[in-house]
C-alpha cells in the first residue's frame, strides 16, 4: 500500500509537470533558500526588464532621500543610495528606479499608512534574465518582497460582433420601458421577453429586472464607477455625457487625466490602438468601451443602447472613470493594475468594475496564496476597499467587482475569488449557465454575460453595448463573457448606491454588499439535464455554484428603501423562508448564525433560540412584541472564504420580528 | 296638486334609494374621525421598525397606510363603524379586520387607544404625510411567467 502511494505520487508529479507553465512554476532546491522566499511569484508571463520591489521601512527613508535628490536635478533615479542594493542595480544595469505609487502630497498620508510608499519599480535591460535579477536582489536585507510584473487577461471571448442593420424580428415582444433608446429592444439582458429572435430557449425574466428599477432611479452623477480595463472611448456619442470629468487634473499626469488615465502606457486614455503582424491584428478590441456601456450608456437620449445606471435622459446617470490597464498590445500588469486601482480610490470611485483576471500559470485556490502571489495588486485593492483611503461620497469603503473567468473552471479566477471582492458568473438568455463561465468556489452572484454561439439569434444572444467604431466599424455590437456579466452587477450596484444617496443614506461597504448579494432571483431549480450551446454542459454540476442567484436591480432598490419586518403569529412554532432578506435563493443558502438579544427572547416568551432549519427560520414566540434578530449566510457556496479556503462572502441581515396575535390575513395591520 | 304628489313620491323614493346604497355612512363616533399615527404598540415605539397611519372618515371609510412587512408603504382601504366604544371594519377586498377593537379617545381628543385582548395600540392625531400617501400609491408590476421573482 505504501509503495502504491509512492508510485501514485510519483506519477502525479510527473503528469503535473507535463505542461511548460507548471514545469516553470516548480521551485528548485535553490529556490527554496530562505532569502528567495522574498520572491513572491514567478516570471511566467511577466514583463521583461521590470521588477516590483518592496523595501523595509528602515530602507525607505534612505531611498527617498536619494530619489528626491535625483528629482531635484530633474534626472531619472537609477540608484537607491544603499550600497549593497546599488551594486546589484549596477550589475543588472538599472535604467530607472522610482515609486510604484508616486508621491502625491494630497494622498501621501493614506499611502504611507497603507505601506504603499514602500513599493518601487525598477527597469533594466530587457536582455537581463528576470529570475537571475530577482535572485540577486533577494539576499539584500533592505528588500522585503520582490514581485515579477505579471500580465493580466481580459475575460471575454475576444470577439466583437457589430450590430449592423439588424432586421426587425417577427416575434420580438414589446419592451417594458419608457426609454427611447432604439436598440434597447435587443438588450434582452435588461428586459428579457423570451424573444425567439434572440433564442428559442430565451426565458422571460432571465434579466436583471432593471426596467422596474428605472421607474425609481436611473443613477446619480455622484456615483463614480472606475472601469479598470481597456480605455473607454469617452467621445462615444452614447457615453460622453456620462463620463467622469476630473475637477482637479494632476500635475503628476501633466494635467491630462481628464476622464481617467492610461496606466498601461502612462499617457492619456486611448481606445483604438491596434497592430497587424503577418495578417493578424492585435490590440484594443473595444472591451473597455463595451463594459462601460453596460454600466452607464446614456439612457433615453434617442440613440443607441441603454446602460444599467445611465440615467433617465436628464443628465442623471452615474459617472464612468476610465482607469486604463490594457492599451494596444500592452497587456495589463501588476504595476498598471495597482496604480489604476489606487487612482480610482483617490479620485472618488465607489466601484471598481474589473473584467480581468490572472493569466495562466498554476491555479490559485486560496486568498492567502493570492496575497502572497500578487501583493502589489492586493494592497491596492485593500486600499480601495478601506473607508480611510477611499474617497467615494457614495459608500463607506469601496466595492470591488470582478468577472469570475471564462475557462469553465469550477472555481473563480482571482482577484474575484478573494473574499472581499465580488466574483460574477455568467448566464445566457435562457437563464442557465453560459457554456464558458467559471463557477463554484469564490463565485458570489450571476448576471447575463450572453452566449454568441449556439442560439437561434447567433450573436444576438450575446450582450449588446457600445463599441469603438474605429475598430469594429460600428458604435454598437455584441460580446460575450463573464466580462460582460460583471458590468451588469457593477451597474446594478451603482444604481443601488445612487438610490441610497438620493434617500440620504451612506452605507458601509459591508451593509451594501449584504444587500447586493441578496438582491437576486433563484436560478438553480432549472439546472436539470444538459444544455448545448458553445459546449455541452451537465447542468447539475452548477447547482449551488453560480453564486446567490441572478442579480435583480429592483430588489436592491427595495432593500435600500428599508428593511421589512417579519410578522409571525403568537403561540405556534413557525418555519419562515427569509426571501425578503436573502433573496430568491433564501431556502438554498447556507446559514452561519442567528443572533437575538436575551432580553428580546424573554420579552417575546421564546422557549428556545431561533435557528435555521432546512433554509428556514424556526421560531416560536409566546408573547406579542418586537424583537431584533441577526441572521448570517454565505453568499456564494457552502462556506465563507478565509485565508486558506476559497469560499463565499458572509452576509448578515438584521431585521425586526413582530410577534402578534392580531392582524388581518391580507396583511392589514387592523 | 299632482305636482306636489310627484314631488313627495320623488323625495320618498330618493330617501329609500339612498338607503339602499352600501356607501351609506355607518355609525361613526365623531371623535374617531381624523388621521392617526401609531406611536405605541404594546408599550413599544415602532419607530425605526415599522410604521402605521390610519385615516377614519366621517363617511365610514378608512384608509390605512402601513410599512410593516414591506420596504414601502402599502395602502389598504375599506369601511368601518365606530359606536358604543367598539370600532370594527372590513377591507375593500372583503376581508374583515382581524378583530373588533375597544377604543378610547383621550381627553384632549388627540390620542386614540385601540385594544383587542392583550394587543394595545396607541395612536396620536397626526396628518398622514404627503410622501407616505404618494409612496403607497405607487404600484409595481411583477413579471408574469418565466423567471420566478419574489417581488
Amino acid at each position: 500500500m505504501k509503495y502504491r502511494n509512492i508510485f501514485l505520487t510519483t506519477v502525479s508529479v510527473l503528469l503535473a509537470s507535463c505542461t511548460a507553465e507548471q514545469l516553470h512554476e516548480q521551485p528548485s532546491p535553490e529556490e527554496l533558500r530562505p532569502e528567495l522566499q522574498k520572491i513572491c511569484n514567478t516570471s511566467y508571463s511577466s514583463e521583461q526588464g521590470t521588477l516590483l520591489v518592496k523595501f523595509s521601512d528602515e530602507a525607505v527613508a534612505h531611498i527617498e532621500e536619494t530619489v528626491s535628490g535625483s528629482a531635484a536635478t530633474k534626472s531619472v533615479a537609477t540608484r537607491s543610495g544603499i550600497s549593497g542594493v546599488d551594486e546589484v542595480f549596477a550589475d543588472i544595469n538599472v535604467t530607472s528606479f522610482g515609486r510604484l505609487f508616486p508621491y502625491d502630497a494630497k494622498f501621501e498620508k493614506n499611502r504611507r499608512s497603507a505601506g504603499l510608499h514602500r513599493w518601487y519599480v525598477l527597469h533594466f535591460d530587457e536582455s537581463q534574465d528576470l529570475d537571475e535579477a530577482a535572485r540577486m536582489l533577494a539576499p539584500m536585507a533592505e528588500v522585503s518582497t520582490i514581485q515579477f510584473n505579471k500580465e493580466r487577461t481580459k475575460t471575454f471571448s475576444g470577439e466583437a460582433f457589430p450590430l449592423g442593420g439588424a432586421a426587425p424580428a417577427q416575434t420580438r415582444a414589446m419592451v417594458r420601458s419608457d426609454f427611447n433608446d432604439p436598440e434597447l429592444m435587443w438588450q434582452w439582458h435588461y428586459i428579457n421577453n423570451a424573444d425567439q429572435a434572440i433564442s428559442q430557449t430565451s426565458l422571460a425574466g432571465a434579466d436583471i429586472n432593471v426596467a422596474e428599477a428605472w421607474k425609481i432611479t436611473g443613477g446619480d452623477p455622484r456615483v463614480i464607477v472606475a472601469v479598470v480595463d481597456e480605455g473607454v472611448k469617452y467621445t462615444h456619442p452614447d457615453l460622453a455625457d456620462n463620463m467622469w470629468t476630473n475637477p482637479n487634473p494632476s500635475e503628476a499626469y501633466g494635467y491630462q487625466d481628464i476622464h481617467g488615465w492610461n496606466f498601461a502606457e502612462n499617457c492619456p486614455v486611448s481606445w483604438d490602438k491596434t497592430e497587424t503582424v503577418n495578417g493578424v491584428t492585435d490590440g484594443d478590441s473595444g472591451h473597455g468601451t463595451h463594459v462601460a456601456g453596460t454600466v452607464a450608456a446614456v439612457n433615453n437620449n434617442g440613440i443607441g443602447v441603454a446602460g444599467v445606471a445611465g440615467g433617465t435622459g436628464a443628465g442623471d446617470g452615474i459617472r464612468i472613470m476610465s482607469c486604463q490597464i490594457f492599451s494596444g498590445t500592452q497587456n495589463a500588469t501588476d504595476r498598471s493594475v495597482g496604480q489604476a486601482i489606487v487612482y480610482a480610490a483617490e479620485h472618488g470611485a465607489a466601484i471598481i468594475q474589473c473584467s480581468y483576471g490572472n493569466v495562466g500559470g498554476t491555479p490559485i485556490t486560496s486568498d492567502r496564496d493570492y496575497e502572497a502571489f500578487s501583493p502589489a495588486e492586493m494592497e491596492a485593492i485593500k486600499y480601495f476597499l478601506d473607508p480611510e483611503s477611499n474617497q467615494s461620497e457614495a459608500v463607506e469603503g469601496g466595492i470591488a467587482i470582478f468577472s469570475a473567468g471564462n475557462e469553465s473552471n469550477p472555481y473563480s479566477n482571482y482577484p474575484g475569488g478573494y473574499r472581499d471582492c465580488i466574483s460574477v458568473t455568467s448566464v445566457g438568455p435562457d437563464g442557465l449557465p453560459a457554456y464558458y463561465t467559471c463557477y463554484g468556489d469564490g463565485c458570489n452572484i450571476t448576471a447575463p454575460g450572453g452566449e454568441t454561439t449556439g442560439h437561434a439569434g447567433g450573436e444576438r444572444a450575446g450582450v449588446l453595448s457600445t463599441l469603438v467604431s474605429e475598430i469594429s466599424g460600428d458604435d454598437y455590437g455584441y460580446m460575450q463573457g463573464t466580462s460582460m456579466a460583471c458590468p451588469h452587477v457593477s451597474g446594478v450596484a451603482a444604481l443601488g448606491l445612487s438610490y441610497a444617496l438620493q434617500k440620504g443614506k451612506k452605507l458601509t461597504r459591508e451593509e451594501f454588499i449584504s444587500m447586493l448579494l441578496t438582491s437576486v432571483n433563484e436560478i438553480d431549480s432549472r439546472f436539470e439535464g444538459t444544455k448545448t450551446t458553445g459546449a455541452v454542459l451537465n447542468l447539475e454540476d452548477y447547482v449551488g455554484k453560480m453564486g446567490t442567484g441572478l442579480v435583480d436591480a429592483y430588489q436592491l432598490l427595495m432593500q435600500i428603501e428599508g428593511t421589512p419586518c417579519l410578522k409571525i403569529p403568537v403561540g405556534s412554532l413557525e418555519l419562515v423562508t427569509l426571501t425578503q432578506y436573502f433573496g430568491g435563493s433564501a431556502e438554498d443558502l447556507t446559514y452561519t448564525g442567528v443572533e437575538i438579544p436575551a432580553d428580546d427572547m424573554e420579552k417575546l416568551g421564546m422557549p428556545a433560540e431561533p435557528q435555521m432549519y432546512n433554509g428556514q427560520l424556526m421560531i416560536r414566540c409566546n408573547n406579542p412584541g418586537v424583537a431584533h434578530i441577526k441572521v448570517s449566510a454565505v453568499a456564494g457556496g457552502k462556506r465563507p472564504g478565509s485565508d486558506t479556503i476559497m469560499g463565499g462572502i458572509e452576509v448578515t441581515k438584521e431585521f425586526a420580528v413582530i410577534a402578534r396575535g392580531a392582524g388581518a390575513s391580507n396583511g392589514g395591520w387592523l | 296638486m299632482k305636482k306636489y304628489i310627484y314631488c313627495i313620491v320623488a323625495a320618498v323614493s330618493a330617501f329609500f334609494l339612498a338607503g339602499c346604497n352600501k356607501d351609506n355612512p355607518a355609525s361613526v363616533d365623531r371623535g374617531i374621525v381624523g388621521e392617526w399615527h401609531l406611536t405605541s404598540w404594546n408599550g413599544t415605539d415602532p419607530a425605526g421598525d415599522f410604521d402605521v397611519y390610519v385615516s377614519f372618515g366621517a363617511d365610514g371609510a378608512f384608509d390605512l397606510y402601513q410599512r410593516v412587512e414591506t420596504s414601502v408603504y402599502v395602502r389598504y382601504s375599506g369601511s368601518f363603524s365606530a359606536e358604543n366604544g367598539t370600532v370594527s371594519g372590513t377591507y375593500s377586498d372583503g376581508e374583515p379586520w382581524s378583530a373588533g377593537y375597544a377604543y378610547e379617545i383621550g381627553a384632549d381628543g388627540n390620542t386614540l387607544t385601540l385594544t383587542s385582548g392583550d394587543d394595545v395600540s396607541i395612536y396620536t392625531r397626526t396628518p398622514v404625510p404627503e410622501d407616505v400617501k404618494t409612496a403607497s400609491g405607487a404600484s409595481v408590476k411583477s413579471a408574469s411567467g418565466g423567471m420566478k421573482r419574489f417581488l
